[in-house]
């Protein structure tokens, strides 16, 4: 990888240490200039903001208790894809860095776009919190096990990419076991899956048991070094079984087609997810809209705020704009000391949530 | 308080994974079984494959001296018995006499490797010719090895388990989880573990974790198998021959290095016109109703000689009292406790059959049962005690129907056939032509000897791989 002259400012994991209340200040600051970029380049949000000033955003807060939510639904009412993008990507399609459209799991799918200049900023939120993987002595070669449809394919080759490591790519259409021996023949010394079974992959589980019932005894310390995971949460047998194996480094990311990454794992306490603010806003409510206190649940709402521009100077996201977005995930949100050093608060125990709508409006889930 | 059977994995005695609760022959709850969860799945499968090579490396002498040592832990309290009769039904004198018995084999398996091999080191058999060693037999152990015991019993788990240690191989083990359970299977492995604080050898440290107890909660055999597999293992499986088909069929991407099928059945007796009626009619009414009648060496059919025929089926009338299907706790009943399901199966496939007229004890339970069958009839291993009848004129005729029975029930050959005769040349007639393992003469079907070969073979030389060095 040729070295950057000067880091990109999503890279740089100051955000991650920084005093809570600046970090909180620059949050303000880049989520403040992402509504006003909304407001006044899409139709959508200048619809939806249409009662809510700029001037009434004076705090940290006032972003998520003043600036309307939006839902997976009214995403998919609109009549376009390109609706969601800026006036000037929607008069140049071809700026367009990347498409990856959202599984479609709960409902039609939604497309996403970004600029090759948020895939930036996208890529700093993954890498800059990989610190043990910076310091190792030797050539990292990844093995993608993300189907390459999912935006998880592309967004995992890229990360292996800025750290310097040789992403291979999961075989079309390979069984678990073919894929195993590919993983073996090309050395690879970290694996990249969903840890459990989902349509995003062959998972982290399953290649334990082909590993198990083949006696090829691969995924061990002796041979791969990292894990990266996200899709679900990586449940506490698992991680276990990964750290008896041997596996130095877990990383389980959390994040969705829409925001991506929005948090990633504690190395101190795994089953914790540090927030990475800065290219990207996360909040978790009640149902008030307002931010929960530390050791409530809400639910999770998040948002674009940073790319660059052609300078590497950080500008408000540019393709798709998503701001306060329900991403469908109900959270515990914890903002004491962590004993890692990070400054960011956390989410833990992430349950998904069907109908956001009925959620929020509390309406009778149980006859 | 509920008896806990948990999964043994990796040294560990584990309680994780869903239960499910075991019934004792009363219907009451009596157990709780633990499912093993796929990580433990994946750490039993690892440790068979990892520690194959340090199973070797154990001299022979010294896994003798650790299987009989645990002979003094296994079973050695009265109450250590009492679940397996809860459980199964086995009435409790049977299930103390057969572990007895087996326990007696285990200390001694210097005799047993003796029988089989001629010598006991096994690595080193001696071939010779005119008195002179021309090459030797080198017996190596298989590599990891799988089995899946059946429901019907746990008195398979000692004798399946002591030989795949002596075949120096790490294991997984799949029990029963229902009607039978891993109950006998973690006694052994708990006598193993104390014979090893015993020995305090380093050396034979690995084997705690060589042995691997893993419960699955389904009755699906390919699932199952699917489950258990590991590539290249050896497979030792109850069933029948459509059982071993689907196994096979199911392991087919895994190279499986051996599947020995274990568990032929429909054991037979034959009575002879000059036969002490009164000897073959105990042996047999004994043979047929011992333990439930649902041992693979239980007799299913008695082909009488048309003149004893009367005579037989009087006197089995006369001390069919002796095998009624009891409470299992009762010092005196041989048979023990039918389960429900197991009464139900009979009753239904003998209506079929037209014959459920004959059985006695229904509705709440079937005591023994002489059904009658002509020609035409079709009959098979039942889970009970129920014998078939058929008579015959002359030997011919007598071929000619166990040859069919054995043909009806897709068999070539059926495990043992008992033969009362006073005269020792009609056992060797019969036992020319008639397709069994194992012939008895004047003896129940029912009675194992263990240093003998059982289903035609010794189960460890079937385990073994096989090499001729000529020097």
């Amino acid at each position: 990888m040729e070295k950057e002259e000067k880091e990109l400012y999503f890279d740089n994991d100051a955000l991650d240490y920084m005093d809570t209340e600046l970090r909180k200040k620059t949050i303000f600051s880049l989520f403040k200039k992402q509504f006003i970029h909304n407001k006044n380049e899409v139709d959508f949000y200048a619809k939806l903001y249409q009662n809510t000033s700029e001037d009434q955003l004076a705090s940290f807060e006032d972003c998520i208790e003043k600036v309307p939510t939006l839902t997976k639904d009214q995403i998919r009412n609109l009549n376009s894809p390109y609706n969601l993008l800026g006036k000037e990507f929607r008069k140049n399609l071809n700026r367009i860095h990347l498409h990856r459209g959202t599984g479609g799991t709960t409902g039609e799918p939604t497309s996403m776009f970004f600029s090759r200049n948020d895939w930036e900023a996208v890529l700093g939120g993954m890498t800059r919190s990989l610190t043990e993987l910076r310091s190792l002595q030797e050539d990292i070669v990844a093995f993608n096990g993300y189907n390459q449809g999912h935006i998880s394919g592309p967004i995992f080759d890229d990360t292996i990419r800025r750290i310097g490591g040789i992403p291979i790519t999961r075989n079309f259409g390979c069984s678990d076991e073919q894929a195993l021996r590919q993983m073996k023949k090309h050395r690879c010394n970290l694996i990249i899956a969903p840890p459990i079974t989902t349509h995003k992959g062959g998972s982290i589980e399953s290649l334990l048991d082909v590993d198990a019932k083949l006696g090829l005894n691969y995924i061990t310390g002796e041979h791969v070094h990292t894990i990266f995971c996200s899709s679900t949460q990586l449940t506490k047998e698992l991680f276990e079984e990964l750290k008896d194996l041997g596996i130095r480094n877990i990383y389980n990311y959390y994040g969705s087609t829409d925001v991506l990454p929005t948090a990633i794992s504690c190395q101190h306490n795994p089953s914790d997810l540090h927030i990475l603010f800065g290219h990207i806003a996360l909040f978790v409510i009640n149902e008030k809209q307002e931010h929960v206190k530390n050791g409530e649940r809400g639910l999770v709402v998040a948002g674009r705020i940073g790319s660059y521009d052609d300078k590497g100077v950080v500008i408000p996201n540019q393709a798709t704009q998503l701001l306060n977005f329900h991403v469908g995930d109900e959270v515990t949100f914890i903002d004491t000391p962590c004993p890692c050093g990070r400054t960011t608060p956390r989410i833990r125990r992430v349950k998904r949530v069907h109908h956001v709508q009925d959620k929020l409006e509390g309406g009778c889930e149980h006859w | 308080m509920l008896l806990k059977l948990p999964n043994y994995i990796n040294g560990e005695f584990k309680f994780s994974g869903e239960t499910k609760t075991l019934h004792n022959y009363k219907g009451e709850e009596y157990a709780v079984i633990y499912n093993t969860p796929p990580l433990e799945l994946r750490i039993a499968k690892r440790n068979i494959t990892r520690l194959q090579e340090h199973m070797r490396q154990i001299p022979l002498k010294k896994i003798l001296k650790v299987i009989a040592t645990s002979m003094k832990y296994y079973f050695e309290k009265e109450s250590e018995f009492v679940p397996l009769s809860q459980l199964t039904g086995s009435p409790l004198s049977y299930v103390k006499q057969s572990i007895r018995e087996m326990k007696e084999w285990a200390k001694n398996l210097d005799e047993y490797l003796f029988m089989c091999f001629g010598v006991v080191d096994y690595k080193n058999v001696p071939i010779t010719y005119k008195d002179e060693v021309i090459a030797y037999e080198k017996y190596l152990p298989p590599g990891p090895v799988v089995g899946v015991l059946p429901r019907n019993s746990e008195a398979e788990s000692l004798y399946l388990l002591v030989q795949i240690l002596l075949a120096q191989s790490p294991f997984i083990i799949k029990p029963p989880s229902s009607l039978g359970s891993s109950y006998s299977s973690l006694e052994l492995v708990k006598a193993i573990n104390k014979a090893l604080d015993e020995l305090k050898d380093p050396q034979l440290e690995v084997m705690r974790k060589t042995m691997n107890i893993i419960n699955v909660f389904s009755n699906e055999q390919t699932e199952i198998i699917k489950k258990l597999e590991v590539e290249g293992a050896s497979y030792v499986v109850f069933g029948s021959n459509k059982t071993i088909e689907r196994v096979s069929h199911s392991l087919e991407g895994s190279n499986p290095k051996n599947i020995i099928k274990m568990g032929t059945g429909l054991s037979m007796s034959i009575v002879l016109e000059d036969a002490d009626i009164s000897l073959a009619a105990r042996e047999i009414c004994t043979s047929a109703a011992l333990d439930r009648g649902n041992d693979c060496v239980s007799t299913n059919i008695v082909y009488l000689a048309s003149p004893s025929k009367e005579k037989f089926l009087a006197e089995v009338e006369k001390i069919s009292s002796r095998y009624e299907s009891k409470d299992p706790f009762l010092e005196d009943n041989m048979v023990g406790h039918i389960h429900h399901e197991d009464r139900d199966k009979i009753i239904a496939r003998l209506s079929t059959l037209n014959k459920n007229h004959h059985l006695k004890g229904i509705p709440h339970t079937i005591h023994l049962s002489t059904i009658h069958l002509e020609e035409h009839d079709h009959f098979e291993e039942f889970p009970g005690p129920v014998l078939g009848v058929r008579s015959f004129e002359d030997k011919e005729e007598l071929f000619s129907l166990l040859l069919k029975d054995l043909k009806n029930n897709n068999m070539d050959r059926n495990l043992v056939t008992s033969v009362f005769t006073k005269d020792k040349k009609h056992f060797e007639e019969i036992s020319t032509k008639m397709n069994s393992y194992t012939f008895k003469l004047n003896k129940g079907s029912q009675k194992m000897n263990f240093l003998l070969e059982h289903q035609g073979m010794y189960l460890i030389k079937e385990l073994l791989d096989r090499r001729i060095l000529e020097q």
